[in-house]
């Protein structure tokens, strides 16, 4: 037998000790902006059956301002969290490097991705000092909702109002880059903003298209562009020395398994937008043109500190292996 | 001439076939509509006024489907619809809610089989739910006819103010059951909003308050639906108030919804107490007893889940209103005296 083996079938005896035995109670803050009845904190209840197995007790609290529930993760009173990637970013670079703008552009990479960091080869990537990236769960790419479709091109932001996570190094930096104007939003305020004329752009997942009504800020006269400018997700993040060894994977196997569900949830999400409000990128070289904005701000990003340059490598890596005839996979500057 | 009769027979027979189709197809159509007039005149009002949910329940079970089949022969009855399928689905929440109990002890217990087990269950109840509670909505919507959310149906008769109202609620149900089910069932995501809305239509005084404890439920629960200067947590306790006034509670569940959702325990315990504590001293409004017996039902189920969370047993008989960690002061006289 193995090391591998033996630490392996050690481990496993240690989890049946854990069922055995009375659960660990662990405390788990879910950011969810409906509250406890909301999708998320329903979807995270699934958590609790699985800790169990492990010999974790987790006591579920939900938490309507993330910002709160990131702070008191850091302050030690929650073992574990639920955040957005741009919140956890603050955790763990490199996974919060993952929605940088621009660097997945297909739900096939991003399953690819998600599915290599969740295997234990990719265990190394999810720590960071104590802290664990427990699991990620995808929210869908992100596309600019725009009150006026009249907006073809980059040089039609210029002065436009952008409902903007301000708290966001990367949103800042590209609402900035595009000659936009910062309305400071967040994932609660933003769609109210939108609906009533006070900003000129959101940027959202398709997820929020209709629990929040966004069709009614878009009208007759709006759109939404059809270009991924950045794939959403949700982590979950632990205090690794708060938790049983061993217990950062089994969440992360754990929430592998709902991977399909999760992209279930998105492609229904997506096919709600009313096909006449998508808004075409005008030419292939228009795309192009998107594609190389969005990679120099992402390496300005990565030489400012606020992206892992090895998570966009990787992530350079998956999107030249799926079109290896990109322009930017011969200049290799990621 | 036999030649004759027998295309004088084939003619009448004929005939009489023809008849005899067309008088099942018109006694089917004047059973449908007294059936659906019938319901909506007696029936409902009957139930309404009952004080058995169980019963109420098992009908809206029993009597859907065939109620609701006279819709092949005659214009379907949506007005009874909205109220069968909403007491149709809270068997299956109340089916639902006992699997969450399961679900509970086993956690508490450390059996993580029979957890996922219970709690598979509970989804598939919820998933029925949801069903159910959505029919009801398409029900009140084939009904008015109107742009739900946007619009305000014909509400001249109290009666079809009822079926707004319940329709409405169903609304709502159906959007949580279906989060509660982690499945896709078919329920918009912007329901919610347009519920909100649809309160709007009608009146507080006339409803017990829950038109405002709807609105502003939703107005919690979904970012960005709050209108400026309002406050849903005042809205919330003065409809309860209402409610407790009237006694017809219902506004207490949304109030103890939306405390519960945003993890305001205090506040939940408060409701759960002022409900407990008014179907003690304020008699129930007669032709309302249904919806406030329904009212009870949701509280008691989030106090035996209160309850088992921390006992592992639901609430005991006489003490709702109570809970496990509440501090009894138990007066004793000084027995130093005596020694």
């Amino acid at each position: 037998m193995s090391l591998k083996k033996v630490l392996a079938a050690g481990f496993a005896a240690s989890l049946m000790m854990g069922t055995a035995q009375a659960a660990e109670k662990k405390s788990f803050c879910v950011f969810d902006p409906v509250g406890s009845n909301g999708p998320l904190f329903n979807l995270m209840k699934e958590s609790k059956t699985f800790a169990l197995k492990v010999g974790v007790d987790l006591e579920l609290r939900a938490y309507t301002d993330e910002k709160i529930a990131a702070e008191e993760f850091k302050a030690g009173q929650c073992d574990s969290v639920l955040l957005t990637g741009t919140r956890a970013r603050e955790f763990n670079k490199f996974t919060g490097s993952l929605e940088a703008m621009g660097a997945i552009t297909s739900n096939e990479e991003l399953r690819l991705i998600l599915q290599t960091l969740h295997s234990p080869k990719g265990a190394k990537f999810m720590k960071e000092g104590n802290y664990e990236v427990a699991g990620v769960l995808p929210a869908g790419a992100i596309y600019l909702y725009m009150r006026d479709k009249s907006v073809k091109d980059v040089a039609d932001l210029q002065g436009k109002k952008f409902a903007t996570q301000d708290y966001d190094p990367a949103a800042l930096t590209m609402v900035r880059h595009v000659g936009g104007s910062v309305v400071p939003a967040t994932v609660s305020t933003f769609a109210g903003k939108f609906n009533n004329g006070s900003v000129d752009i959101a940027y959202a997942p398709a997820v929020a298209y209709t629990p929040l009504e966004l069709y009614k800020g878009l009208g007759t006269e709006g759109g939404v562009f059809n270009y991924k400018i950045a794939q959403m997700n949700f982590q979950i993040l632990i205090h690794t020395d708060k938790m049983p060894e061993g217990f950062g994977q089994a969440s992360r196997d754990f929430s592998m398994t709902r991977f399909d569900q999760a992209f279930d949830i998105i492609k229904t999400a997506e096919a709600e937008i009313k096909p006449s409000y998508w808004v075409e990128p005008i030419s292939k070289d228009h795309t192009t043109g998107y594609d190389n904005m969005l990679r120099d701000v992402r390496i300005k990003l990565r030489d400012e500190g606020v992206y892992h340059p090895k998570a966009l490598k990787l992530m350079f890596k998956v999107r030249c292996k799926s079109d290896a005839s990109r322009p930017e996979c011969a200049e290799r500057l990621e | 001439m036999k030649n004759n009769n027998n295309k004088l027979v084939k003619l009448v027979s004929v005939v009489t076939l023809a008849l005899l189709g067309s008088g099942c197809n018109l006694i089917y159509k004047v059973t449908g509509d007294t059936m659906a007039g019938y319901s909506a005149d007696h029936a409902v009002p009957f139930i309404m006024s009952m004080d058995d949910a169980a019963m109420g329940c098992a009908s809206g079970e029993a009597m859907s489907p065939l109620l609701m089949s006279f819709g092949r022969v005659t214009t379907p009855a949506h007005n009874v619809g909205v109220l069968l399928y909403a007491s149709a689905a809270s068997c299956a929440e109340e089916k639902g809610w006992n699997e969450e109990l399961r679900y509970l002890r086993a956690l508490k217990a450390g059996d993580a089989a029979e957890a996922e087990d219970a709690r598979e269950a509970q989804k598939r109840y919820f998933a029925l739910a949801a069903k159910r509670q959505y029919k009801a909505y398409k029900h009140m919507d084939a009904y008015f006819d109107v742009a739900l959310g946007e619009e305000c149906g014909d509400l001249d008769d109290r009666e079809d103010q009822l079926v707004w109202l319940v329709g409405n609620l169903s609304g709502l149900q159906a959007l949580n059951s279906q989060l509660s089910s982690l499945s896709d069932q078919g329920i918009p995501t912007n329901i919610a909003s347009k519920v909100g809305r649809a309160a709007e239509c009608l009146k507080d005084e006339d409803w017990w308050g829950v038109p405002s404890a709807m609105r502003a439920v939703v107005w919690t629960m979904v970012p960005g639906t709050m209108p400026k200067g309002q406050n849903a947590w005042a809205r919330l306790s003065q409809s309860s108030k209402q409610g407790e006034n009237v006694g017809v509670r219902l506004s207490h569940v949304f109030e103890a919804l939306a405390a519960s959702n945003a993890n305001k325990t205090d506040l939940l315990k408060d409701v759960i107490r002022a409900h407990a504590k008014s179907i003690k001293s304020m008699p129930v409004r007669k032709d309302a007893a249904m919806l406030d017996r329904i009212a009870t039902m949701n509280i008691r189920a989030i106090s035996d889940r209160m309850w088992t969370e921390k006992t592992g047993h639901r609430t005991p008989a006489g003490s709702l209103g109570k809970f496990p960690d509440d501090v009894v002061q138990v007066e004793t006289l000084d027995l130093d005296d005596l020694l």
